[in-house]
């Protein structure tokens, strides 16, 4: 009884820990609506006392569950399939959308990681290169010229006009985003012998609540709702192997 | 006035024993007391049922979603685990890493693994068969690119049914050998192992409700009661038109999104205070976890975490409640001819007295 006790209490000890060591937020800050980590002393406990028995029996899970943000956004890929001279083979779309209802949502889990973008910082005052030296590079993206709902992922220096003229409110996509494109581009490559792969990310807004700018509180409360009220946007990723 | 001390010191200190016993006595009832493993039966079918139901659509694609020539291939692993952030789960271990690209080994596993839970669900060799089953559910859900709010509730349930089935009748008087080291024919009819495996189960899933529902009161929409508007209208299948059409009932609209949101709220946040409680209790529970499968699946489309919710939450029912919902189910009509014409046949094969009914939750194990 006695160990049959310690061990409840450690397993049970550590599934706690697991649930309170997690980021809480966004909350109002002066920077704006930022995430704030969970106590030092305790994820201290976290790491040393139930990391190390929670890996093994894969139950890291804080259950702080994505779809708890209401505002989860949905995306479809385009992925552009190209040979050795760059002619196009074939154009996959990810979920398709003759496959079977279970392939559309393993697809459909697969494409919601493009939707994972972070802002980027604020860009720093203007620098010059060291001699023999490049300067430092961002990703970000960037709005295409003369289309609004068009955007495409640039890496430039950190002088370039574009992200100086963007401040803070520029996103770039995250590492773990380009991580699973990238995987899933090498996929296609290996089945259909493409050389190259290029991808379009078709994204649209949830549907709000309120109507920027708008007079009523809930949406439907208003008189009239705009026909552009999702604001598709295409976001290209130009080539994703090379 | 001196003698006031003394006295007190000699005064047995009576009240914290008490209070030392009383903590004792309640741990050791909820944790240790002998229990009906029918609960436990009950939930390893219905989580055999949920990993079948998971596990056989992915067999046109086994090689895309489990390979390591697949969506989340080799390379992605070894970038995954430099992120500065770290990768988005641990990736400890999966049987399919010892696959590699090995097309024959990845579907032998995959049909091996089908094979294992399918003896699980219907209860044979579950000493052997559930631990077997957490390793299927574990290497499974390893993928990251396939990850989803299903994952850790599957494998919440698949580590209990693996503690509660080793443990089950491994110290019982009167089990057979071939129960002590495979699991199977009968084990005990009333078993601590099944009491703590259904405990720590209920355990956890009662910190998953209230974690999930603490967290919750981090994001503005479920105050202002307006959290389940996006999943409603998810952007790609709504058009302006069908938002202009709910316009005419836009107070209506409001007051049910309000009145789900809150519910929602209130059932995880108070979960703890009432999901032991028997009686009408059960119907909040039960009753709760439905309308919560229903909803992740057909509005959140998160197909797994409804059902392993509501399989956790049948873990709170007690085996007297079990014997008890049996009776009245025999009472309605056609079932009792059912039972007995079925509890008939199986005493001729194994001349078992008359109306004594298996089923499939009471094969294996009783």
């Amino acid at each position: 009884v006695f160990l049959g006790s310690a061990a409840i209490v450690y397993h049970l000890f550590t599934v706690v820990t697991g649930a309170l060591t997690a980021p809480s937020g966004p909350w109002v800050s002066m920077e704006g609506p930022t995430m704030r980590m969970p106590p030092q002393a305790l994820v201290s406990i976290h790491d040393t006392a139930a990391l190390p028995y929670l890996t093994p029996i894969k139950m890291t899970h804080n259950y702080h569950f994505a779809s708890n943000r209401t505002a989860v956004q949905e995306a479809e890929l385009e992925f552009i399939l190209l040979d050795e001279s760059g002619k196009e083979i074939k154009t996959v779309r990810l979920p398709e959308k003759n496959a079977s209802g279970a392939t559309r949502y393993w697809q459909a889990l697969l494409a919601r990681w493009s939707t994972d973008d972070q802002p980027l910082p604020p860009p720093p005052t203007p620098k010059l290169a060291a001699p023999g030296e490049n300067l430092p590079e961002v990703t970000f993206w960037s709005p295409m010229p003369g289309a609004m709902n068009k955007l495409e992922k640039v890496t430039t220096n950190i002088n370039d006009r574009r992200y100086r003229e963007g401040g803070g409110m520029l996103l770039q996509p995250s590492a773990l985003s380009m991580l699973m494109l990238r995987s899933y581009a090498r996929h296609l490559a290996r089945v259909h012998g493409a050389a190259d792969v290029e991808a379009v990310r078709l994204h649209r807004n949830v549907v709000p609540q309120r109507l920027p700018g708008g007079q009523e509180a809930f949406i439907l409360s208003e008189r009239e709702i705009p026909e552009d009220l999702f604001g598709e946007v295409a976001s290209y990723y130009r080539s994703v192997l090379k | 006035v001196k003698s006031k001390p003394a006295i007190r010191e000699e005064l047995p200190p009576v009240e914290e024993a008490v209070e030392k016993s009383r903590f004792g006595a309640g741990w050791m009832r909820f944790w240790f007391t002998p229990a009906s493993p029918t609960g436990l039966h009950i939930v390893r079918v219905l989580a055999g049922l949920l990993f079948l139901s998971w596990l056989l659509p992915q067999a046109g694609y086994i090689d895309e979603l489990h390979g390591l020539n697949g969506w989340f291939d080799r390379q992605a692993f070894v970038e995954a685990a430099r992120l500065p952030e770290g990768a988005l789960k641990p990736m400890s271990w999966s049987v399919f890493y010892l696959c590699g690209t090995n097309t024959t080994l990845i579907h032998t596993v995959y049909w091996a693994s089908v094979f294992v839970v399918v003896l699980l669900t219907l209860g044979v060799a579950t000493r052997i068969t559930a631990p077997l089953t957490w390793v299927v559910v574990a290497s499974f859900t390893a993928n990251p690119a396939l990850d989803h709010e299903g994952d850790p509730m599957m494998l919440i349930l698949a580590f209990y049914l693996m503690v509660g089935y080793l443990l089950l009748g491994l110290n019982g008087a009167g089990t057979s050998w071939r129960h002590r080291i495979f699991g199977f024919g009968r084990g005990p009819s009333r078993s601590v192992a099944a009491n703590v495996a259904l405990r720590l189960l209920q355990v956890h899933v009662a910190i998953v409700v209230l974690t999930t529902g603490f967290h919750k009161l981090q994001i503005g929409d479920w105050w202002a009661g307006m959290a389940h508007w996006a999943a409603l209208y998810p952007p790609f299948e709504t058009t302006v038109a069908e938002i202009r059409a709910l316009q005419p009932h836009a107070q209506a609209m409001l007051f049910f999104l309000n009145v789900a949101a809150y519910s929602t709220l209130a059932w995880e946040l108070s979960f703890p205070l009432w999901a032991w409680r028997p009686g009408w209790w059960r119907i909040v529970l039960v009753g709760g976890a439905l309308v919560g499968w229903i909803g992740t699946a057909f509005i959140y489309r998160i197909p797994q975490f409804g059902p392993a919710l509501f399989i956790g939450c049948l873990a709170f029912i007690r085996g007297e409640e079990w014997a008890a919902l049996g009776r009245l189910l025999k009472r309605l009509p056609g079932v009792s001819e059912l039972a007995l014409r079925w509890g008939g046949a199986r005493q001729g094969e194994t001349n078992l007295k008359r109306g004594a009914v298996d089923s499939l939750v009471t094969v294996g194990q009783r």
